[in-house]
């Protein structure tokens, strides 16, 4: 038997303008956990897709158990054992756990489908690996760790012997995230292979056997994980030394600008307050589903609060909808740039002035001279980097998507930003430059409020922390309290 | 355990349509105790069989996340086309098999041109069908020249009027296709993957489900079940043209709406449209026996419809932000 | 997969289709009616076809506001029928000697367009109101068209009525160059409006995404009804027109409009799905409509017939929008 279950090599991709990868070989040994790391755009996901039959590699082989072999589609990949774990939701939401898990081999009983079999079944394999829901629930009153779970199974219901999972753990709470991790423990015991890609470093060191890391389409480093440290691979990945993860910020904070009350939304929030300040940076920690979000969705009023009340300047407001919000100085950059933050096939100008169209009205109305030199000079104070503002939104990297975000929402002129993960899915240098810019709306004076499930960042950053757990607030902790242990004690406590 | 108080605000909040219907038809009977007649139920069992085949299918369209507005073109079509096979091969049982037949052919064949476009060009079956709808309609005037075509087979006249154990025949079709559609949608890997396609496209995909020939499939469906349909109310009528059922398609969205299918896709039973579809006819019928007639029946039907699918768009309302 | 180069090319194709393809249309069909028949090309024939499309023209417009915005309006049919028989008997019953005098005229336009403000007031807040898209919209105002169709009906009891007026401004309003003039200015000015003003702008944020236009601080359900309100305001307007160019009103005067604006719509570029669109494209649209039905009948080809040609174009030019879009999503992907 071959030693590599899977031996991708010199393979080169090509998209038109730019080359995906180059000369990229990748091994992964029977029964090994190999983590997957670069930044964003590096080429794992490419690569992962060429595995998958998605695409073809322009150049290299594919070697699967010491057999060369060529996988044209996804079909094809899956017949031939691998299996992948996908980053976002692929269950349907109407059907049960169970129907979900066998859906495309639904088991017969003369010449009718057997539920009671498949119920029976799906309920003992969920069993066999840990996880506490009923096959017979449907999807859609699962949470949504749980239903990452859920994804997490269907693929080990197919008994395959390679396994790709892309941030599975992104959704997850510390208690199920042990859980999977056991679980992927096990699974390396049975000898099955595991490549494991994550933006999160702790991880890695954790569970991976090997690490391969990839920059600009290209292998910098494949070494067994024990021979790294943290802090070379940061460098591998960025090509560069990163001095400080957070950078410093010194300001004076102001008077209070927003004050929440005891703001309940039934079932999902109850009897949040706090306050903010002028040029802070108030983080909100909590485990994914602890009610972030939702305090925010209530404050800019995208969804409805049903008690409580807000106080934007010393003022009481009713917020009922979103342009209320924005009138009264709010902002929300959502978690979900693509979908929600940016109209992707509108170009920049539109995306950057849809927030504050008097401002470029001449005469009452829109000029395009005015928009086009009003978004020129947000673009170049946020360093967006685009050839031309009539690029479409959809044509840049992630990190340059999210600078448009704030550029539309500092367009707006608004007083208090909330930011609902402004860092998830770029890349670690533009990482940086968002933490900068936070720092700098700060010393302007802006008041911003910082959602994040990375908890060194939240913590890095803020000058205050409020702890969510179950919809309640749980803590509020000074920079000086704010250790991650403290943080996730009381993450965890409701 | 639940309190039986809180089942009942459960069903109101989750099926205030059903509710709202059930009540109008509470007061009916009441205001017209006569409403209430064998004849009268016989006759709404007629209207709901030969209406309720084509309910069906769209219902399955539904779940599987398509549409068809050329639905009622092709009820008309089939009813046209088999009037006029009857009337020219005679009334010999193969030929009238024949006819059936081929006249379920043709309603199949517009499915398949449904089906095709919605499934290679990737238009949104809402205008795909839209279009092929005119277009049928237009071929059936250009084809009767636009006049009525009528038949007078005595098979057919029995068909329509006969009855067993004083249900019409007709209705004895529509319970069959009915425990059909149940078991498909309940017991078959085809149905389930209808339900799966509806329910979450890119994930069925990748499930494995071939997601284009469940949505193809669909359409060959809906053309089978109108052509059904068009072959019934030839019976009951003895005639087709262009001008009968041309509501048929919102008439059986509603249907499926009133049972509490809801029109997002992924979820919902052939068992509740039929519910749905009783029901509506209930109402329409007793409007007339109330005396609303022509066109007023239509501006109630009208707002009756627009009422049902708003009511529907409006408990769904937070799934579209 | 496809090679580069044949990529290129289709891509080439269908912009080029896309830019220059109505021009395009309307060059070829005149080509070929004025072979069959020189008289096609002549100036009164040019007035003719412009004369009898601008309502189409007008309905389109507004037709075309509800689909940028991301919805459709399928009651417009039934409106224009609506407000043609209301017009004619206010006109009727203001006539004196055979002719309609000024005011009459004036009041009609205005009820008219009221009478559109209204079905597409009651439209745009049912849809407002249940965060309707283009799937509702289809449907209720599917619903809404045999509720107004209904409603013209019972006013006038089914009954064709003729014009009992032989001059006055009335008249004027479809006669000569006047309907096109109408049409012309409306396109103007709703051009002007979805370019250079705020509401413009939020509805093609509208149609492109709801959700992003409400997390970006849009006032979503106003531009929703505002959209369907000027769609409505629209077919009024073509409405009372159509009524002063044939000098007749009847319940069966919208029939089809509907799907002649959609038509109309679609073929000038506007995507179905919303988010894009234009309306001097929706007028170039509506003129090779109006230049290729007008052919046909040249041909010969029957009214009934005509249906089977507006439903292929529909399919035709909506293919052509998916294969466009298609092609910029693979471009994007790579």
């Amino acid at each position: 038997m071959a030693d590599y279950i899977l031996e991708m090599h010199h393979i080169t991709k090509r998209f038109p303008g730019v080359v995906a990868l180059h000369d990229v070989s990748f091994k992964v040994r029977r029964g090994e956990i190999h983590a997957l790391v670069g930044e964003n755009g590096a080429g794992k996901s490419t690569l992962m897709k060429i595995l998958n039959g998605v695409y073809q590699a322009d150049e290299g082989t594919i070697v699967l158990n010491g057999e060369e072999t060529i996988i044209r589609n996804t079909t094809e990949a899956k017949a031939k054992g691998i299996g992948l774990v996908f980053q976002e939701f692929n269950l349907v939401n109407s059907l049960s756990v169970a129907e979900n898990l066998y859906i495309n081999r639904l088991p017969k009983r003369k010449g009718r489908i057997d539920w009671k079999a498949i119920n029976r079944e799906a309920q003992e394999f969920l069993d066999s690996l840990g996880f506490n829901f009923k096959a017979t629930q449907k999807i859609e009153q699962l949470s949504a760790a749980q239903r990452q779970l859920v994804e997490i199974a269907k693929v080990l219901a197919l008994n395959n012997s390679l396994i790709v999972m892309d941030e599975p753990t992104s959704s997850l709470t510390t208690t199920e995230t042990e859980i999977l991790f056991k679980l992927i423990e096990n699974l390396k015991k049975e000898g099955i292979s595991i490549v494991y890609i994550s933006h999160k470093l702790e991880e890695v060191f954790r569970l991976a056997d090997t690490t391969t890391i990839l920059r600009d389409g290209e292998v910098i480093d494949s070494a067994p994980t024990a021979t790294l440290t943290r802090d070379k691979i940061v460098e591998k990945m960025v090509g560069r030394s990163v001095d400080t993860e957070y950078p410093h910020r010194s300001c004076e904070l102001g008077e209070v600008v927003l004050k929440v009350d005891n703001i309940t939304r039934n079932g999902l929030i109850e009897d949040i307050s706090f306050e903010l300040r002028r040029g802070e940076i108030l983080g909100f920690a909590g485990l994914i589903g602890s009610g972030r979000t939702e305090v925010a969705e209530a404050i800019f009023g995208a969804e409805v609060y049903h008690e409580g009340v807000i106080e934007v300047g010393g003022k009481k407001v009713a917020i009922h909808s979103t342009h209320q919000a924005k009138d009264e100085g709010i902002g929300l950059l959502t978690e979900d740039r693509k979908e929600t933050g940016l109209v992707l096939d509108y170009n920049l100008i539109w995306n950057i002035t849809i927030t504050n169209l008097n401002k470029v009205r001449r005469r009452k109305f829109i000029s395009s001279k005015a928009e086009m030199q009003l978004a020129d000079q947000f673009s170049k104070e946020l360093n967006i980097k685009t050839p031309s503002l009539k690029q479409y939104a959809i044509n840049l990297s992630g990190g340059n998507q999210q600078k448009v975000v704030f550029a539309k929402w500092l367009f707006s002129d608004v007083d208090i930003l909330i930011l609902d993960e402004p860092t998830r899915g770029i890349d670690v240098g533009a990482k940086y430059e968002i933490y900068q810019l936070m720092n700098q709306l700060a010393e302007q004076g802006k008041a911003i409020i910082m959602i994040s499930s990375e908890l060194p960042e939240v913590i890095g950053m803020s000058d205050r922390l409020v702890v969510l757990s179950g919809g309640k607030k749980v803590g509020e902790l000074n920079r000086e309290e704010a250790t991650p242990e403290a943080v996730m004690s009381l993450a965890v406590s409701n | 355990m639940r309190s039986k108080v809180s089942v009942i605000k459960r069903f109101v909040n989750k099926q205030p349509v059903l509710l709202l219907f059930i009540f109008f038809i509470l007061l009916m009977v009441v205001i017209k105790p006569t409403f209430v007649s064998i004849t009268n139920i016989k006759n709404i069992l007629i209207d709901v069989s030969i209406y309720g085949v084509s309910a069906l299918a769209m219902t399955i369209a539904i779940i599987t996340g398509a549409f068809d507005l050329s639905l009622a073109s092709n009820f008309a079509w089939g009813q046209i086309f088999f009037c006029f096979l009857l009337n020219a091969w005679g009334e010999s049982p193969g030929a009238m098999l024949a006819a059936l037949l081929v006249m379920l052919l043709s309603t199949m064949a517009v499915g398949v041109i449904n089906g095709l476009i919605v499934v290679v060009t990737k238009i949104p079956a809402f205008i795909a069908t839209l279009a092929t709808g005119i277009i049928l309609k237009g071929f059936s005037l250009v084809f009767t020249k636009g006049n009525m075509v009528s038949t007078s087979n005595p098979f057919i006249k029995q068909m329509g009027r006969g009855t067993f154990l004083g249900l019409s025949y007709l209705t004895y079709i529509f319970i069959g296709f009915v425990a059909l559609a149940y078991f498909v949608m309940t017991y078959t890997r085809f149905g389930r993957g209808l339900y799966a396609t509806g329910g979450n496209m890119k994930a069925a995909e990748l499930s494995g489900i071939n997601v284009k020939l469940s949505r193809f499939s669909i359409f060959v469906i809906l053309g089978f079940a109108a052509g059904i349909s068009g072959a019934m109310f030839v019976c009951l009528m003895r005639a087709g043209s262009v001008l009968y059922g041309t509501d048929l398609a919102l008439t059986c969205v509603a249907a499926t709406v009133v049972g509490g299918t809801p029109l997002t896709g992924g979820k919902g039973s052939v068992l509740r449209t039929v519910v749905g579809i009783l029901l509506i006819y209930v109402l329409y019928k007793g409007l007339a026996f109330l005396g609303l007639q022509g066109y007023y029946n239509t501006m109630i039907r009208g707002i009756v419809l627009l009422t049902v699918v708003s009511i529907d768009a409006f408990m769904t309302r937070g799934e579209r932000w | 997969m496809e090679s580069k180069e044949n990529s290129a090319r289709k891509k080439k194709i269908v912009s080029f289709l896309r830019e220059w393809g109505l021009i395009f249309a309307i060059v070829i069909i005149t080509l070929v009616a004025t072979i069959i028949r020189p008289a096609f090309l002549s100036g009164k024939n040019m007035l003719n076809i412009l004369r009898a499309y601008s309502t189409i023209g007008i309905a389109s417009i507004g037709m075309a506001y509800a689909v940028i915005g991301g919805g459709m309006d399928l009651s417009v049919g039934s409106t224009i029928s609506l407000t043609a028989v209301i017009t004619m008997l206010i006109i009727n019953n203001a006539t004196v000697a055979t002719v309609a005098p000024a005011s009459a005229a004036l009041l009609a336009l205005l009820v008219g367009i009221l009478l559109g403000a209204l079905v597409g007031a009651v439209n745009g807040a049912i849809l407002a109101v249940v965060n309707g898209r283009m799937a509702e919209s289809f449907i209720i105002t599917y619903a809404m068209q045999i509720v107004v169709g209904a409603i013209a009906q019972a006013i006038v009891k089914g009954n064709f009525q003729a014009a009992q007026y032989r001059s006055g401004l009335f008249k004027q309003f479809g006669m000569g160059f006047t309907p096109v003039l109408f049409m012309i200015v409306v396109a103007v000015v709703m051009q002007f409006i979805l370019v250079k003003t705020k509401f413009g702008r939020s509805l093609y944020f509208l149609g492109s995404s709801m959700k992003a236009a409400k997390m970006a601080g849009l006032k979503v359900k106003q531009v929703r009804f505002l959209a369907h309100l000027i769609c409505g305001m629209c077919a009024g307007l073509a409405g009372v027109i159509v009524v002063s160019r044939v000098g007749s009103a009847s319940v069966l005067q919208g029939q089809n409009y509907e799907l002649d604006a959609l038509v109309c719509v679609a073929i000038g570029g506007t995507s179905l799905d919303g988010g894009s669109g234009s309306i001097l494209r929706t007028v170039l649209g509506v003129m090779v409509i109006g230049f290729m039905m007008t052919a046909l009948n040249i041909l010969g080809v029957q009214s009934n017939a005509q249906l089977i040609v507006r439903g292929t174009v529909i399919v035709l030019a909506v293919a052509l929008d998916v294969l466009n879009k298609s092609m910029k999503l693979r471009e994007v992907a790579q």
